[in-house]
């Protein structure tokens, strides 16, 4: 990963989120009533001119950086140039992402994986009639992330997700991120525990307002592992904000939420800070480009509005209230799991990778026709049983095959032809496919550490009666 | 390739749809703007205009656009119409159109082999830069405003 092709990647997000668009639009209008279609239709037409647009500008400049040789794709100008295309093609989104969600027929609205994944991410059972009214999700008009909880049952969260985003669990870490900024895993309410955090440390709203952040962040990268930061980075340029606090008592507190000066969480930290402190491997700092101008904005020289030394103190408390930041993800694993899934197929458990001497003694049993011991047989077993995956280990191989292809990969995808039907149809079922195997991996995996847990808790029932009657 | 400002009819009402529209004109502007500062500066590393098609019909349209924004009083059909001139002029102020107009037609005319030097060019490359990042500021001032002025559904 270098910054060109990181850069890259971020131009094939935005080709990926117009054809998610198109294909989102397309389901909508295969269930809505004859009007609705009818302005459905009508979006379609706008997205996929936008999608011309957008993807011919790409094409100007990568002809020019393609002209100039080798040097064309590290000159910082034209990768300026190519960020800015991104950014201003997905601020283009948001007219036609507005206006179609009230045509929206009300089946393609909230997807219920989604909020399955937040239940999980926050510790909480989905038989519980109390955490059943803890969390829900909304769809948002807007293209940008935010959370808010009910005044008069602070417990409450709302996540509010735009409609392109609940079309790819690429994206959901977001969702665990908003969720972070109410509820600690286990359902211990945050605001309460900031208010505390605030009194102790004498933190203006500025300084708890990057609390807020960053502990969000480390809910999130916790839960998604290297997903998160992944994620954060590619979309920190998008938007200027990336999100806003909406809840009665938000982040930088409701004074600040003025309409003339309005209250960004960027204005509280940048994401530029933000991933540094997640210091995540699978992120290097040198590999961000400095064209995603992801570092404070809005003023010459800007500073961070909290210095360095006080938002590490803060990552420290955040790590020590969640118990410890790794996700504990082990590499060969996720590569395994990112070529399966770059086939793509859905992937819910792998084998496990077996030790070379239990391989050894299984052939010896075949041969000679032995019985292995009590011990050996859990062994043996271990090497034909699947382990259930974790959410942190499908994000992260999903997300490696979204960062991690090579230059040529990435201009190729920025070649389609967007006028040809087929080729747009082909672009479109290609993502669609990505990201139903990706939701289907996530669910399918989840179902399946679900009856592990039941197996395991049925054994320890069992035990102590299988115990007792043996001593009776 | 559309050569003037998309107008759209706004449904309905509401402020929120109102700053996506001028979000979503100050980035069609801003793009406009950055393919002018790419052609320059392709132009002036010595690429050939013959490997620039796509950059420099963008920059011929983008002239169009100028002109139409260049009305000192515009007459528009509907609130709608208003909204290219209203972010065009909130976010430009030391790029007026006519000074914008006459830098991409002496771009257009290197194209056509009149004598342009280097240092120009860059020079041009600078200015719509800077315009480019000033209309997209402005693109995503208006959205971060719509997001702040969203319904829920």
């Amino acid at each position: 990963m270098d910054q060109t092709t990181l850069l890259l990647s971020g131009l094939v997000d935005v080709r990926d989120r117009h054809l998610r668009a198109l294909s989102g639009i397309d389901e909508a209008a295969l269930v809505a009533s004859p009007a609705p279609r009818q302005f459905l239709n009508v979006y379609r037409d706008s997205v996929r001119n936008r999608l011309h647009w957008y993807l011919s500008s790409c094409w100007g400049i990568l002809d020019a950086m393609a002209a100039m040789g080798e040097d064309g794709w590290t000159d910082s100008f034209l990768l300026a140039d190519l960020a800015s295309e991104a950014t201003s093609n997905f601020v283009r989104l948001a007219g036609p992402h507005l206006e179609l969600s009230r045509y929206l027929p009300p089946s393609s609205r909230v997807r219920e994986d989604l909020t399955y994944l937040l239940f999980r991410a926050g510790g909480l059972s989905l038989l519980s009639r109390t955490h059943e009214r803890l969390v829900s999700v909304v769809i948002e008009r807007g293209v940008e992330w935010s959370s808010r909880s009910d005044e008069a049952a602070r417990s409450a969260v709302a996540v509010s997700v735009p409609w392109l985003e609940t079309l790819t669990p690429l994206r959901w870490p977001f969702a665990v991120h908003e969720l972070g900024h109410y509820l600690l895993p286990g359902g211990d309410p945050v605001p309460e525990l900031i208010d505390e955090l605030q009194d102790d440390h004498r933190w203006g709203h500025v300084e708890r307002g990057a609390f807020a952040e960053i502990l969000a962040d480390a809910v999130a990268a916790r839960y998604c592992g290297p997903a998160f930061a992944q994620a954060l980075a590619r979309e920190g340029y998008l938007v200027v904000s990336l999100g806003l606090n909406r809840s009665g008592r938000s982040a930088a507190g409701p004074e600040s939420l003025s309409v003339q000066q309005p209250a960004a969480r960027d204005d509280y930290i940048s994401v530029r800070r933000r991933l540094e402190l997640l210091a995540c491997p699978e992120l290097p700092m040198e590999a961000l480009p400095p064209a995603w101008n992801l570092g404070p904005r809005g003023k010459e020289a800007a500073k961070e509005p909290v210095p360095d030394e006080v938002t590490v103190e803060m990552r420290d408390i955040a790590l020590g209230l969640i118990d410890g930041g790794s996700s504990g993800l082990d590499s060969t694993c996720i590569g395994r799991v990112a070529v399966l899934m770059d086939q793509p197929e859905p992937v819910a458990a792998l084998t496990p990778v077996p030790d070379r001497g239990l391989v050894e003694r299984l052939e010896m049993i075949l041969r000679n026709d032995d019985s292995p011991s009590e011990a050996e047989a859990g062994g043996l077993i271990g090497l034909v049983v699947q382990e259930a995956l974790t959410d942190a280990q499908i994000f992260s191989a999903a997300w490696r095959n979204e960062v991690g292809k090579d230059r040529e990969a990435y201009v190729s995808a920025l070649r389609i032809d967007p006028d040809d039907d087929e080729q747009l149809s082909s672009a479109i079922t290609e993502v669609a496919t990505r990201d139903t195997w990706l939701a289907q991996s996530l669910q399918s995996a989840a179902v399946h550490r679900w009856l592990n847990d039941c197996r395991q808790l049925k054994e320890d029932f069992s035990a102590p009666i299988r115990t007792r009657s043996l001593g009776e | 390739m559309t050569a003037v400002v998309e107008n759209q009819p706004i449904l309905g009402t509401g402020q929120q749809i109102e700053y996506v529209h001028q979000a979503e004109t100050a980035a069609l502007l801003s793009g406009f703007a950055s393919n002018a500062a790419s052609l320059c500066h392709a132009l002036s590393r010595g690429v050939k205009p013959e490997d620039l098609q796509l950059l420099i019909e963008r920059t011929e349209a983008f002239s169009k656009v100028i002109v139409q924004l260049d009305m000192s009083e515009p007459r528009p059909r509907t609130y709608s119409d208003l909204i290219p001139f209203q972010v065009w002029r909130e976010s430009t102020d030391s790029h007026d159109s006519g000074e914008t107009g006459g830098k991409v037609n002496e771009i257009l005319g290197a194209v056509k082999g009149r004598e342009l030097d280097g240092d120009k060019l860059d020079e041009a490359a600078r200015y719509f830069r800077t315009l480019a990042a000033k209309l997209a500021e402005r693109g995503q001032t208006s959205l971060f405003l719509a997001a702040q002025d969203s319904p829920r559904s």
